[in-house]
């Protein structure tokens, strides 16, 4: 029996200790792990504040944030900096629902325009939107604040900022009409009215128009004190039309715009013309900011004078596409373009420098872009941004020399991103190819390099500004080369239209030539070159290491065309998109071996590296059926290669968890093959 | 036979013959793997995966005058023969079969309905809308798909070229035929993919 006891004793303690180790080994990997995703977390997570205002009387900010999985908005203090919450917005939204707008009314009133993108196809303008808005009045002491909303289908146009507590809201129908609304006559959201009680508080009558026009209005155009200036909107002949109110009464025609316009008869053949439609009213008479519907996808802002007919690009949005267009109330400047960027609508700041011509700009590196002041000026917010700055709002006012900081995109990434960026260019055949390289600053000499092409390909660029991919790879020791070979948009028109017919020849050459130029970067290691892109990017980084296995050891794609020929014959391209591609790409016309030779697919046989190829199964632009065409091509030919099919995904890196997932296993693929 | 007579029987003739020069629609029924029918002379397996939504779709596809069973080129004239209906009302997610000629078809129109707005696309043009059929083959011509949301004048309909996404389930299906026969890939364009494969 004593023997027995000790025995037990003896098994208790290695118990003890086999249990001690395993809780230790456990703990010690939990956190590995989580030291190793941390970074990823925080490079593909939502950002944190996202907009922020002042009121008019300069005393508080409104923002949007959000925080801890919730959407809210919330005040500052521009004396204390204390902030506080206003107003938990989940509870308001239902499904992908976003804020449009916040605009301050009055300095006590600030109204968030909701808009949610019910299910419908994508790409067309009558997928079926919803349009809230709620209107917040600022709560006294320890109140709660309390929301009104305007249950009449429209939105609002104009703040009336003079003119406290009342807004001019747009109700579209056969005779679209503007009415003044006060917000104290409006209900309390979510609470139910009584049958004596009108809906908005009866507020939508003759004795509140302000303007009308007929026909369904889509836009209207009101100066900064309110009036209405001009309005876009279908005639009775269904034209979309620009009618000017030369005064209250007299409706001038500016432009109008024949139904299916896409495309113009000339000399027998047709060709793809702009089709310039007026999104803002410029500062300037008759002059709007526009964007051109006949554009594959909507990334050039253009400011036109319908009188003269004069037209320029002001501003080229790098890569997404261009839904809104945001000005400054007073100066009608352009502040920042709403872009759909990973099925989520986000506001892209502009400095001035962006607006001025290309030829004008300088290399200034920090994006600054003076967002929202107030009435007497003497406060404002201004958003800055750099290639290794995410984004912050700060408080600038003039009686203090020293801009405050009062919220960021990413907070767990401000000065946590030692990086160079290099700006340079390489000739190639003539041409001046920009090239943007950016360099982990670490203690590290030499670095591999990750050449990044951009997708498109023609009409979209890397600007030198902040982008999460760069920064995520930086963060993890490499140097990432972007390329903005011909085709791209934001340098010269040269360089754009030099792209035409280029897909699969001197595009490739111009990021070939210019990796081989930063080789000779003391910082970067010659015999550690991966590539990897999205799109035509993926395209792209598959014929680099087909082409020039000997410099590129590994490639990734996502979502990459490999079958030039199945990417021009989706069915989904539209008879605009057909034209265009005929135009800049014109791979339509070339024959059966010609695109064979400017495929992955059919050179899968010689291919001698590794590859990871990774798609998302809901993918309206770039079918699945690339991935698995290569896939069945490397099987054939015994090659290895990496796999992975993201479920849900479309034609992004899609929500911040599938970025994560998917960022972790290519870095994973590129530690383990850069060698 | 006089003249009264003989003007007569060439009028007759004439109805008669434009009456029945174009047959009238033909209405398909779908099949799987397992209950295919026999062929006929001439004839080959159309097969395609179905994936629609919605009330009550449809498609209507027609026989292009032609003796090619490939494709077409885009500057060739077309002119149809024979009239086809296929319903796909209820008709689940799947791998369907239909023998028919060999030939080049045009789907001419797809219709979607929904509730009692009558959505419908044509689409007796487009060479994306088009397959062939090769004698003795099953005729691979991707995924037909009918999406349930819509526009206000708008449905999403698409025929997508899919042989290699679904190329392992191909194989499984096909293998549950009762006759084997060599599979083709059969869209409206050219595209040697499955002959490059298959090489």
């Amino acid at each position: 029996m004593i023997f027995s006891w000790s025995l037990v004793n003896k098994m208790k303690k290695i118990l003890k200790k086999i249990l001690i180790i395993t809780y230790l080994c456990i703990t010690f990997i939990s956190i590995g792990h989580a030291e190793n995703t941390k970074e990823n977390l925080e490079f593909f997570s939502m950002p944190d504040m996202t907009m922020a205002k002042i009121s008019p009387n300069g005393q508080y900010i409104a923002t949007i944030r959000y925080q801890k999985h919730k959407k809210k908005v919330t005040l500052i203090n521009t004396e204390t900096l204390a902030e506080s919450l206003l107003l938990n917005l989940d509870g308001f939204f239902k499904g992908k629902a976003t804020i449009s707008q916040l605009v301050w009314i009055d300095d006590q009133h600030i109204a968030a325009q909701l808009i949610e993108v019910k299910k419908g196809i994508e790409d067309l303008l009558n997928t079926k939107k919803s349009q809230r808005l709620l209107v917040i009045k600022m709560p006294y002491l320890n109140e709660k604040a309390k929301v009104y909303s305007v249950k009449t289908k429209g939105w609002l146009v104009h703040p009336l900022q003079e003119e406290a507590g009342t807004f001019l809201y747009a109700k579209s129908s056969i005779y679209s009409k503007i009415y003044k609304i006060n917000v104290n006559k409006l209900a309390i959201e979510g609470k139910k009215l009584n049958k004596l009680s009108k809906i908005d508080g009866g507020q939508f009558k003759a004795s509140n128009e302000v303007s009308d026009i007929y026909g369904y209005a889509t836009r209207w155009f009101i100066d900064q004190e309110g009036n209405p200036q001009a309005v876009l909107h279908f005639n009775e002949k269904q034209n979309l039309t620009l009618s000017k109110f030369d005064n209250k009464k007299d409706v001038k025609v500016l432009k109008s715009w024949p139904k299916n316009n896409d495309e113009h008869e000339e000399s027998g053949s047709k060709t793809q013309v702009k089709n310039l439609i007026p999104i803002e009213m410029a500062g300037q008479p008759n002059s709007f900011y526009c964007l051109d519907s006949s554009e594959e996808e909507h990334r050039t802002v253009y400011l036109v004078n319908y009188d003269t007919g004069n037209e320029e690009v002001i501003y080229e949005a790098d890569s997404f596409k261009i839904i809104d267009l945001v000005l400054s109330p007073d100066t009608h400047k352009l502040i920042s373009v709403k872009v759909i960027k990973n099925g989520l609508i986000e506001n892209v700041f502009i400095n001035d420098e962006q607006l001025q011509t290309v030829q004008q700009r300088s290399k200034n590196t920090i994006l600054m872009s003076r967002v929202s002041e107030s009435l007497a000026r003497d406060k404002a917010i201004v958003y800055m941004e750099s290639h290794n700055n995410p984004g912050q709002f700060m408080l600038q006012s003039n009686h203090q020399s020293e801009k405050q900081i009062i919220g960021e995109r990413f907070p767990s990434l401000s000065n946590k991103l030692p990086s160079k960026l290099i700006e340079s260019i390489v000739k190639v055949k003539g041409l001046e190819i920009p090239y943007l390289l950016s360099i982990p600053s670490n203690e590290v000499k030499t670095h591999p390099l990750i050449v990044m092409p951009h997708g498109g390909p023609v009409g979209v660029h890397d600007n030198r500004y902040y982008n999460p991919i760069v920064q995520y790879l930086v963060a993890n020791d490499f140097a990432v080369l972007q390329v903005n070979f011909r085709g791209s948009s934001g340098y010269s028109t040269k360089l754009k239209s030099a792209g035409k017919n280029q897909w699969g020849e001197l595009m490739l050459e111009d990021i070939y030539q210019a990796t081989l130029s930063v080789l000779a970067h003391p910082e970067i290691d010659e015999h550690r070159v991966c590539s990897f892109g999205m799109s035509y990017g993926g395209y792209a980084a598959l014929m680099l290491t087909l082409k020039y296995p000997e410099l590129y050891k590994c490639a990734a794609n996502w979502a990459g065309v490999t079958d030039v020929n199945l990417y021009f014959q989706h069915p989904r391209l539209r008879k605009a998109q057909h034209k265009w591609i005929r135009e800049h790409v014109g791979v339509i016309e070339m024959e059966s071996q010609e695109l064979k030779d400017i495929s992955p697919v059919y050179l899968a046989n010689s291919l001698t590296t590794p590859v990871f190829i990774a798609h998302g199964k809901k993918d309206e632009i770039v079918d699945i059926e690339h991935a698995f065409r290569l896939k069945l091509m490397l099987d054939k030919f015994g090659k290895s290669y990496q796999w992975y099919v993201d479920d849900e995904g479309t034609h992004s890196f899609g929500k911040p968890a599938q970025r994560q997932n998917y960022f972790s296993k290519l870095t994973a693929f590129i530690n383990e093959n850069i060698h | 036979m006089n003249f009264k007579q003989f003007l007569v029987l060439i009028v007759v003739s004439c109805f008669l013959s434009n009456a029945y020069a174009k047959s009238k629609d033909v209405i398909k029924v779908l099949n799987h793997a397992k209950d295919v029918p026999e062929l006929k002379k001439k004839q080959g397996y159309l097969m395609f995966y179905v994936n629609v939504d919605g009330i009550a779709p449809s498609i209507q596809f027609s026989k292009i005058s032609t003796k090619k069973t490939d494709f077409i080129l885009p500057d060739e004239r077309i002119s149809f023969t024979k009239d086809y209906f296929l319903d796909l009302k209820n008709v689940t997610k799947g791998f369907y079969f239909i023998p028919l000629f060999a030939g080049i078809y045009q789907i001419t129109r797809i219709n979607a309905p929904f509730y009692d707005l009558p959505y419908w696309l044509p689409t007796n043009k487009e060479a994306k809308w088009r397959f062939g059929v090769e004698e003795n083959s099953i005729n691979f011509i991707g995924e037909i798909n009918i999406a349930k949301e819509r526009g206000v004048n708008v449905i999403d309909v698409n025929l997508f070229n899919r042989v290699a996404t679904y190329h392992e389930q191909i194989i499984k299906e096909i293998a549950l035929m009762p006759q084997s026969f060599p599979l083709k890939t059969k869209s409206g364009y050219r595209d040697d993919f499955f002959m490059e494969l298959g090489k």
